[in-house]
């Protein structure tokens, strides 16, 4: 019979332990991954079938306009649903610090569209931008301004988008950057107020340093899923709308490519793009942290 | 420098009372300790000090200055925090020079003083050090500098060496002793450590339940406690409470219970006659009991015979905790001695420093 000393038998379990994990990273992450990689490089010739062709599928990419505004698109939505979303999550979730009335049901309410299924969402929204019956243009016109063609104007459209994707965000932020705030002892608060800082000195001094490690993994997190983002242009904007060319995403440059056009290895180097682009947004903020994030330990 | 002036202060929360009726006054350059147990309502006190609290009734005034309504830093005090409260972002040169940066103090000023500071409490080295990277010595230094560099009127001190280990404690004691002896500023100091209390008050107030016991010298609170629950808390190890009754029989006064028979004073004997009540609370701190075999003591001085339950060592002295009747004591001998488990040890009492307190308020009814 098989003896394991004790050592091994540790490291036996500890194995086990991680082995159905590992096995899940593997399954669906790592293979899709490498085999997304592996079609970038081929053709496909139809009934699952591909041949390999080579960069040509790159050097296609580097002369497709949609590639490039679908880029833009990206990181215009990006930008400004981060600084805009990660802003305002911050302001609410220093505001819910606060010992004021009703705490409970506002974080409740901020907290509401992270747990809303996102096609009823997009759905409200929906009638909230439509330009004859929509919540905004009534509004609008009440007061004498003309209508808006929110999701058909090429120049709106990304920016309603926008709007709803930093409305679905600030919720979860929030919450994360709330947990954050409730860390900071009252202590430093405390001997900064008897230091002479005000509010505004004490917020810059104080939150934000104590509050960075927090602020990053929120910021980062925030990138990586405005890059990602295609659930609200595909509910939100139909595959005919004017302003598509203009809202449309990598991802969702993906998903028309490879199902909808049926080019899976296009498709596929469209990925791999947005993935090389993750990873080096991601790398320069690892190691721009060093500049402004303060870890206690 | 600044009196500290507290009249009738009272601090509730909705009906819940931590500070009743705080009437003191804290003479300026004076070491002023606040001591008592958990809950007593000693840091409430401080920290309406500070100008951290609202202060429910009552007038705090510091110098002249009415100070209730006046925040926290326009009352010219500093404050070491228990946890320190060091910012974690930054030096320690930060940290010192914080408070005089909100203040516009210019930046050569600032770098003098800090500079002074830091040779004072031996930080220099290290100034450009995160707080993470210090002792919980260096830490606590880091924190009592940054109150320095301010030169402020007042210094509050919260608990600050209550996260810090036996030996290292005692080091700092030394340390505040020397910081308070060289700025010549008023401190109020809060404690729920009497050692820390007795060694660094010019005074100490003892607080219980948020009423002050009693505010006197370190030695006078230990030799005159005003009643029980400062005879008690003052003083390590506790003062023994034993029930007895006051006997005069054939002109003599004596205190009589269980398992003990103790002599009196002249001038206790006085007093106890003319104390109404026969029924008293005897007090003798641990080392007021002494061993009649070493002491060679006549036979009628010894009040009592103590069973020897466990020995505790501690090199000058050995702590006997007995049995006495049924009542459990400690009493402090010389280290020299050996004790065993069971030994039946022949008890005197130092009849000069004996205590008695009421049954009924527990005051002490010697004084």
């Amino acid at each position: 019979m098989l003896k394991l000393t004790r050592r091994r038998q540790d490291y036996a379990w500890g194995y086990l332990m991680v082995a159905p994990t590992v096995i899940g990273v593997l399954i669906l992450n790592i293979y899709p991954l490498l085999k997304s990689c592996y079609l970038s490089f081929t053709q496909s010739t139809g009934f699952g079938h591909a041949h390999f062709i080579g960069l040509a599928n790159y050097v296609r990419m580097m002369h497709d306009p949609d590639v490039w505004q679908a880029l833009v698109n990206t990181l215009i939505y990006t930008a400004v649903s981060v600084v805009i979303g990660v802003f305002l999550s911050l302001v609410v979730a220093v505001l819910l610090n606060q010992h004021i009335r009703g705490r409970g049901i506002y974080r409740t309410i901020y907290f509401l569209p992270v747990v809303s299924a996102p096609a009823a969402v997009a759905m409200v929204w929906r009638w909230l931008y439509n330009a004859d019956a929509g919540l905004f243009n009534s509004l609008l016109q009440s007061v004498g301004l003309p209508a808006v063609h929110w999701l058909t104007d090429p120049h709106t459209a990304l920016f309603a988008i926008i709007i709803v994707g930093i409305w679905s965000m600030v919720g979860y932020n929030m919450v994360l950057l709330l947990a954050g705030l409730q860390e900071i002892p009252r202590s430093y608060y405390e001997a900064a107020e008897i230091d002479g800082a005000g509010p505004v000195r004490q917020f810059f001094s104080i939150t934000l340093p104590m509050i960075s490690p927090t602020l990053f993994f929120v910021v980062v997190t925030s990138i990586i899923g405005g890059l990602q983002v295609f659930d609200f242009i595909f509910m939100m904007i139909e595959p005919m709308n004017t302003a598509m060319e203009y809202t449309q995403s990598l991802v969702y440059l993906f998903y028309k490519q490879s199902f909808m056009m049926g080019d899976r290895s296009y498709g596929a180097a469209i990925v791999m793009l947005l993935l090389v682009i993750t990873l080096v947004i991601t790398a320069v903020q690892m190691k721009l942290q060093k500049k402004w994030v303060h870890y206690n330990d | 420098m600044a009196e500290v002036r507290l009249e009738h202060i009272r601090k509730a929360y909705g009906d819940n009372v931590i500070v009743k009726d705080f009437d003191l006054t804290i003479r300026d350059k004076e070491f002023m300790v606040f001591v008592g147990p958990s809950g007593c309502g000693k840091s409430t006190t401080l920290r309406m000090i500070a100008g951290l609290e609202d202060i429910t009734s009552g007038k705090l005034y510091i110098g002249d200055k009415l100070m209730n309504d006046v925040s926290p830093k326009d009352r010219d005090i500093a404050m070491v925090f228990q946890n320190y409260a060091l910012y974690p972002h930054m030096t320690v040169y930060e940290n010192m020079a914080f408070g005089l940066k909100m203040r516009h103090v210019p930046k050569d000023v600032i770098k003098r003083k800090v500079q002074e500071a830091a040779a004072s409490l031996q930080l220099t080295e290290l100034l450009d050090r995160k707080p993470k990277a210090l002792s919980g010595g260096q830490r606590q230094r880091v924190a009592m500098g940054r109150a320095v560099v301010r030169e402020p009127s007042v210094f509050l001190m919260d608990e600050p060496l209550s996260n810090l280990d036996a030996k290292l404690r005692g080091t700092m004691r030394t340390e505040i002793s020397r910081l308070h002896q060289r700025l010549q500023t008023t401190m109020i100091y809060v404690t729920h450590d009497q050692t820390e209390a007795m060694t660094l008050g010019d005074r100490i107030v003892v607080l219980n339940d948020g009423v002050i016991q009693q505010v006197d010298t370190p030695m006078n609170l230990y030799r005159h406690p005003c009643n029980k629950f400062v005879a008690g808390f003052i003083g390590s190890p506790s003062m023994n409470f034993l029930p007895a009754r006051i006997v005069g029989e054939e002109g003599e006064v004596y205190l009589e219970g269980d398992g003990f028979h103790a002599n009196v004073s002249y001038d206790m004997a006085q007093k106890l006659v003319d104390v109404g009540a026969r029924e008293v609370l005897l007090g003798v701190r641990p080392d007021d009991i002494h061993d009649a075999g070493v002491l060679l003591a006549d036979k009628k001085e010894i009040a009592g015979q103590g069973n020897v339950e466990i020995v505790e060592q501690l090199g000058a002295t050995t702590l006997l905790h007995m049995r006495l009747g049924t009542q459990q004591i400690v009493a402090s001998m010389p280290g020299g001695q050996e004790y065993a488990v069971g030994q039946q040890v022949p008890l005197v009492f130092n009849i000069d420093n004996l205590h008695v307190f009421s049954t009924h308020d527990e005051r002490n009814l010697m004084l």
